[in-house]
C-alpha cells in the first residue's frame, strides 16, 4: 500500500499533471466564490478539454477544481450570508454574524485553515480505512439510508433555537416542500399547480437564497450602515486569530473530519447534509452553547471542516464501486467514462496507485487552495466595512444570478422572491429557518429510501437489521440531547439560531402561513395512490396539529403583549422600506421579462446608484457597463447560461 | 450527345457549387448554440459536448459552437423552448435525450410533438439485462430463468423506457418478479445489485462497461441474460457487434417458447426499443429553419461517423464505435412514435400506471 501511495504521489506531482491541478484549483476558487456556480458548472466547462488528456492530468484538473469550491464558497457565506454552494448553508449561521461583528477576517482564517485540514485529513482517514470501506458500503443499503436520514432529522431539536415546537413545524414544512414535483418512484406529479417548472420539484439554491440571503439583503438595504456593525478600528483579532481558533478547536476539527468523511462515504446521503450534521454536532457536543448563531467561530469550523472532508469520503465509493456518494461524484463518474477508467474493485487492488493519485490530488488542492485564500482573506474582509447601500446592488446581482443558474427559468426567480418573503417573515417572527432547509434537503432521500425499502424487503424485516438498530439507538440519543437542551432554562443553553427578540405580529403571520401551507398540503393526499400520498400525509397531519397549537399559543401571547392598545406594527417605517426594496426586486423580474437579464441587471445597478445612493451619473453608467461586461464574459460566453427569452428583443 | 453530357455535368457541378457556397456562406462568421435538455455533467451533457466539439469542423463556414444546458421536467422544458422561443435560423441546435416515453404517452406537458421539428440525426445505445447468480433458486445460464423463482427487479421509475422494456421482457417470458422502482441512476442500481437488495436490472452499454461489468459481471456475481436488439422492418433482429456472445431477447424468447415473440406487448417493446437504440439522443432544429442551414447541419452529423477523432473519443467512453442514425431514418422513427395505434398507447399507459 505504501508503494502505491508513493507511486500515486509521483504521478500527481509530475509535469504536466501538477500544472493542470493548480489551474483547476484557480478555476475552482473562482467558481466557489460566485454564488450559484459550483463544481458542477466547472465540470461541464472543463470536460471537453479533458477528452484529449491522459487520465491523471485530466482528473487532476477536474478534482483540483472540484476540491476547492467548498473552500472559497465560505466567502459569500460569511460576507453576505449567501451560501456560496449548497455545501456551505450551515456556515452562514455563525459566519455571517461574525462578519457583522467585524470578524470576517477571523472567520476566514478559521474556515480556510480547517478546510485545508479537513480536506487533507479526510483523504488520509479514507486512505487508511480502505480495507473497511467495502463491507461498510455494501452493508449500507436503502433501510440504513432511511434510518440515517431519520437520524439527520433528529438534529432539528438542536437547530430549533428557542422553540422546539416552531422548529418541528419548520422541519415538517421543509419536508412538505420537498414533495413538490414527481416522486422519484411515482408517475403522479404533486403540488405543481399545473406548471411545468415544478415537475422537477423546488430547486434548492433559490429556496435557500430566498430563506437566508434575501432577509440579509433587506437588512443591509433597510438599516443602512455597513455589514460590520463594529467600526474597523475597534475590531480585535484578525486572520491569525482565526487560524489559532482552528488549532485551539483541534478536537472539534477531528470529529468534524470524521463526520464529513464517513457521511460522504454513505451513498445517497453524502454531501447534501454533511454541513448541517457537523454544525448540529458542534452545538450538541459543546458545553457553552449560548454564543451559537451569534457569531461563534465553532459554528464556522465544524461545517467548513466537514464539507471538505466529505469529498474524500465521496470519492472512495465512486472509484471503488461506481457508487457516487454525492451528485458531483456522479458527474465525476462521467469524467471516468471519458477517460476509459472503469470504477470497480480493481481500483483498490491493481490500480490502487491511481486511486491514491486521486486522493493526493484532493489533498494538494485543499492545501494550495486554502493557502491562496488566506493570502487574500484580509483584503476580502474589508468589504464588510463598506457602506451597505453600495453593496446592495452587488449582493442583489449575486443573489439573482445564483438563483438563475439553478435551471435558467423565470420560475427560479419567482421561487426566490416567494421564499424571500417567507424567510423574512420567519426571521422577524422568530421561526427557525435551518430546520426547514434540513427537512427540504433530507425529504427526497428519506421518502425514496423508505419507498424502496418497503418494496424490496418483506414486511418490517428490515427494521431488525443490526445497522438499523444501531442508528435507531443514535436517533434516540440525539433526540434526548435535543430535549434536554430545550428543557434547560439557563442562559448558557439558549442558542440564538434565530433572534429571540421576535416580532409577535410577524411570528403570528409566519405560523399562520405555515398552517395554511400544511392544510393545503394535506388536502389532496387523500385522493392520491398510497405510494404517492402516504408520506406527504404522514408529514402534514402532525404539521397541521402543531402549527394550530403554535397559532393558538401565538394568539394568546399576542393578546398578552398588546393589552393596552399599542401599535401592533411598531416597525411600520421599516416595513415601508422593505416594501420599497421589494418593488425594486420585482422591477428586476418584470424588466427582465421585457428586455432580458443582460439589460435588466445593469439597468438596475445604474438606477439604484442614481436614485438611492445618489452617485454621479458617470459612476452609475460605469457600474452598469462593468456589470454588463461581467455578465457577458463570465456568464454568457464562458459558462453558457441560457438567458430569459425576452419579449422585446 | 457529348455536348449535352458536358452541359449536364456543368449544370450539376454549378448547382452543387452553388449549394456548397450557399451553405458555406450561411454559417460563415456565425456562432451556433447547442442546447442540451439535461444538466451539466450527465451522460447526455457529456455526449452532446463531445458531438458539439467535433461537429463544427464538418459544417461549411466553420462556425464557432458553444453549449448551453436547460434542464427541467425530464427534458420537456427545453423541448418546449425549442418549439416556442427559439428562432428558426439554424443558430440554435438541440442535442437532446429525447422524451420518447412522454411522446408515447402523449404527456400533456409536452406542448410540441417530436414530429414538429426538423431532424438532423440521432444516436443511441443498446440495453442489456443482467441477473445476480444467487437470485431466487440460483442461475448460471439464461435457461435457468424458467426455474429461478421470484426476485427483485431494480427499476428507475415507472415511466422510464428502460423500466418498460425490462418489465415487458420478463412479462413476455412469464418470469415471476417483484418490481422495485426508485433507483434514480445506473450507479444506484449498481449499488442495489452489489448489496443484493435487487437481483435483476438492465442498463445501457455504458452502464455495462463502466458499472455492471467491473463490479458485478467480472467478479462473477452476475451474468448477462440478453440485450434488446433493434428489429428491422422485416421483423428480424439487427445484431450488435459490441455485444457478441450475448443473445438477443427474441432469441431467448424463441428458445423458451419455440416461436418468435408477437402481439401488442412485443410491438410496444419493439417500438420503444427501436427508438431508444437508434435515437435516445437526437438532434433537431425548429421548423422553418433555412434549407441551406439544415443541409449543412445534416451533412456535419453524417460526417461524424467517419471522423477518426470523434470515433476515438466515443470508443474510449463506450468501448465501441458510435452508431449514428441519419436524418431520414430518425424522421421515419419519429413518425412511428407519433402515429401509434390507440391499443398500444392504452397498453403502455396501463403498464406504467399500474401500482
Amino acid at each position: 500500500m505504501f508503494e502505491a501511495a508513493l507511486s500515486g504521489l509521483v504521478q500527481v506531482i509530475a509535469w504536466p499533471a501538477i500544472g493542470y491541478l493548480l489551474f483547476g484549483v484557480l478555476v475552482g476558487l473562482l467558481l466557489g466564490m460566485i454564488p450559484g456556480l459550483s463544481g458542477l458548472v466547472g465540470f461541464s466547462i472543463m470536460l471537453p478539454f479533458t477528452f484529449v488528456l491522459e487520465p491523471v492530468p485530466a482528473l487532476a484538473l477536474l478534482l483540483g477544481m472540484f476540491a476547492v469550491t467548498t473552500t472559497s464558497d465560505t466567502i459569500a457565506s460569511v460576507l453576505f450570508g449567501i451560501p456560496g454552494t449548497s455545501a456551505s448553508q450551515a456556515t452562514i449561521l455563525d459566519g455571517h454574524p461574525m462578519a457583522m461583528k467585524g470578524e470576517a477576517s477571523r472567520a476566514f482564517g478559521a474556515a480556510f485553515t480547517v478546510s485545508a485540514v479537513g480536506g487533507i485529513l479526510g483523504a488520509v482517514v479514507l486512505g487508511l480505512s480502505i480495507p473497511l470501506v467495502k463491507p461498510l458500503i455494501l452493508y449500507f443499503a436503502q433501510p440504513e439510508i432511511f434510518m440515517l436520514s431519520v437520524f439527520g432529522m433528529t438534529i432539528v431539536g438542536t437547530l430549533s433555537g428557542n422553540s422546539i415546537l416552531l422548529g418541528l413545524i419548520a422541519a415538517l414544512a421543509g419536508l412538505g416542500l420537498s414533495y413538490v414535483g414527481y416522486a422519484e418512484n411515482g408517475a403522479l406529479p404533486r403540488y405543481v399547480f399545473g406548471t411545468l417548472y415544478l415537475l422537477d420539484g423546488l430547486p434548492l439554491i433559490p429556496v435557500v437564497l430566498g430563506l437566508f440571503a434575501i432577509p440579509e439583503l433587506i437588512e443591509l438595504a433597510v438599516q443602512g450602515g455597513s455589514i460590520s456593525k463594529v467600526p474597523r478600528e475597534e475590531v480585535k483579532g484578525g486572520l491569525m486569530t482565526g487560524v489559532r481558533d482552528a488549532c485551539r478547536n483541534w478536537w472539534l476539527v477531528l470529529r468534524s473530519t470524521a463526520i464529513g468523511a464517513y457521511f460522504g462515504l454513505m451513498p445517497g446521503l453524502g454531501g447534501t447534509i454533511v454541513d448541517w450534521m457537523a454544525y448540529g454536532h458542534a452545538i450538541q457536543s459543546s458545553k457553552s452553547k449560548g454564543t451559537f448563531g451569534k457569531g461563534d467561530v465553532r459554528g464556522v469550523i465544524a461545517p467548513e471542516t466537514a464539507n471538505n472532508a466529505m469529498k474524500g469520503g465521496a470519492l472512495i465509493p465512486t472509484v471503488a464501486f461506481g457508487i457516487p456518494g454525492s451528485p458531483s461524484m456522479a458527474v465525476l463518474l462521467g469524467a471516468f467514462m471519458i477517460q476509459g477508467v472503469a470504477p470497480g474493485p480493481e481500483m483498490l487492488t491493481v490500480k490502487l496507485d491511481f486511486t491514491f493519485a486521486l486522493m493526493w490530488t484532493l489533498a494538494i488542492a485543499n492545501f494550495v487552495g486554502a493557502l491562496l485564500l488566506l493570502l487574500i482573506a484580509g483584503k476580502l474582509s474589508l468589504i464588510t466595512f463598506l457602506s451597505g447601500r453600495l453593496l446592495v446592488p452587488l449582493v442583489t446581482l449575486f443573489i439573482f444570478l445564483g438563483a438563475w443558474t439553478s435551471s435558467s427559468n423565470i420560475g427560479d426567480w419567482i421561487v426566490l422572491m416567494v421564499f424571500g418573503v417567507v424567510g423574512y417573515m420567519m426571521k422577524k417572527g422568530g421561526v427557525p429557518r435551518p430546520p426547514m432547509v434540513l427537512g427540504f434537503v433530507i425529504g427526497p432521500i428519506m421518502e425514496n429510501a423508505l419507498f424502496i425499502t418497503t418494496h424490496a424487503y418483506e414486511g418490517l424485516s428490515w427494521l431488525s437489521r443490526p445497522a438499523c438498530l444501531i442508528i435507531a439507538g443514535l436517533c434516540l440519543v440525539s433526540i434526548a440531547v435535543g430535549i434536554r437542551r430545550n428543557t434547560q432554562k439557563a442562559e448558557s443553553s439558549q442558542i440564538a439560531i434565530e433572534s429571540p427578540l421576535s416580532d409577535p405580529t410577524m411570528s403570528l403571520a409566519a405560523v399562520g402561513l405555515l398552517l395554511a401551507f400544511s392544510i393545503h398540503g394535506l388536502a389532496p393526499t387523500y385522493s392520491w395512490p398510497a405510494d404517492v400520498g402516504r408520506i406527504p400525509m404522514l408529514t402534514f397531519i402532525p404539521a397541521v396539529f402543531m402549527s394550530l397549537t403554535a397559532l393558538l399559543l401565538g394568539i394568546w401571547q399576542f393578546r398578552q403583549t398588546f393589552t393596552n392598545g399599542e401599535d401592533i406594527f411598531p416597525n411600520r417605517s421599516e416595513l415601508g422600506r422593505v416594501f420599497q426594496l421589494w418593488l425594486w426586486l420585482l422591477g428586476i423580474v418584470f424588466v427582465t421579462i421585457a428586455v432580458g437579464q443582460l439589460f435588466a441587471l445593469p439597468m438596475f445597478i445604474a438606477l439604484y446608484f442614481l436614485t438611492v445612493t445618489r452617485y454621479a451619473w458617470w459612476v452609475a453608467l460605469l457600474s452598469a457597463v462593468g456589470t454588463w461586461i461581467f455578465l457577458y464574459v463570465i456568464f454568457d460566453r464562458t459558462i453558457g447560461v441560457v438567458w430569459y427569452p425576452a419579449l422585446l428583443f | 450527345m457529348l455536348r449535352q453530357m458536358c452541359m449536364a455535368i456543368a449544370a450539376v457541378a454549378s448547382l452543387l457549387s452553388f449549394t456548397a457556397t450557399a451553405e458555406a456562406q450561411y454559417y460563415e462568421d456565425k456562432q451556433i448554440t447547442v442546447l442540451v435538455n439535461y444538466g451539466a455533467g450527465g451522460t447526455t451533457d457529456i455526449l452532446a459536448r463531445m458531438i458539439a466539439k467535433h461537429m463544427g469542423k464538418h459544417i461549411a463556414g466553420n462556425p464557432n459552437i458553444i453549449v448551453k444546458n436547460m434542464p427541467g421536467a425530464g427534458g420537456i422544458t427545453a423541448t418546449n423552448h425549442m418549439g416556442n422561443s427559439v428562432d428558426a435560423d439554424g443558430l440554435t441546435v438541440a442535442i437532446f435525450a429525447l422524451p420518447v416515453m412522454q411522446q408515447v404517452l402523449s404527456d400533456e406537458a409536452l406542448s410540441f410533438k417530436l414530429s414538429d421539428f426538423v431532424w438532423l440525426g440521432g444516436t443511441g445505445l443498446p440495453t442489456t439485462c443482467i441477473i445476480r447468480k444467487d437470485a431466487g433458486a440460483g442461475i448460471s445460464k439464461v435457461d435457468d430463468l424458467q426455474t429461478v423463482g421470484s426476485f427483485n427487479l431494480a427499476g428507475y421509475r415507472n415511466t422510464s423506457s428502460t423500466d418498460v422494456r425490462m418489465r415487458l421482457g420478463l412479462d413476455l417470458l412469464g418470469v415471476e418478479y417483484n418490481y422495485v422502482p426508485g433507483y434514480v441512476s445506473a450507479s444506484k442500481v449498481n449499488a442495489a445489485m452489489l448489496q443484493d437488495e435487487a437481483q435483476f436490472s438492465c442498463g445501457s452499454i455504458l452502464a455495462i462497461r463502466n458499472l455492471f461489468g467491473p463490479n458485478l459481471i467480472e467478479p462473477g456475481l452476475a451474468i448477462p441474460l440478453w440485450y434488446y436488439a433493434v428489429v428491422d422492418s422485416d421483423g428480424n433482429d439487427v445484431k450488435d457487434d459490441r455485444l457478441a456472445g450475448i443473445p438477443t431477447f427474441s432469441e431467448v424468447f424463441e428458445k423458451f417458447n419455440g416461436e418468435p415473440p408477437s402481439g401488442i406487448p412485443y410491438d410496444a417493446l419493439t417500438l420503444i426499443n427501436n427508438s431508444v437504440v437508434t435515437m435516445l439522443w437526437g438532434s433537431f432544429v425548429p421548423k422553418g429553419t433555412p434549407d441551406e442551414a439544415v443541409a449543412s447541419l445534416r451533412m456535419a452529423w453524417d460526417s461524424l461517423s467517419s471522423d477518426p477523432e470523434f470515433i476515438a473519443e466515443y470508443e474510449a467512453m463506450t468501448s465501441g464505435a458510435p452508431i449514428l442514425t441519419n436524418a431520414s431514418k430518425v424522421q421515419e422513427n419519429i413518425q412511428k412514435l407519433v402515429n401509434l395505434s390507440p391499443e398500444l398507447v392504452t397498453f403502455v399507459s396501463d403498464l406504467v400506471s399500474a401500482e
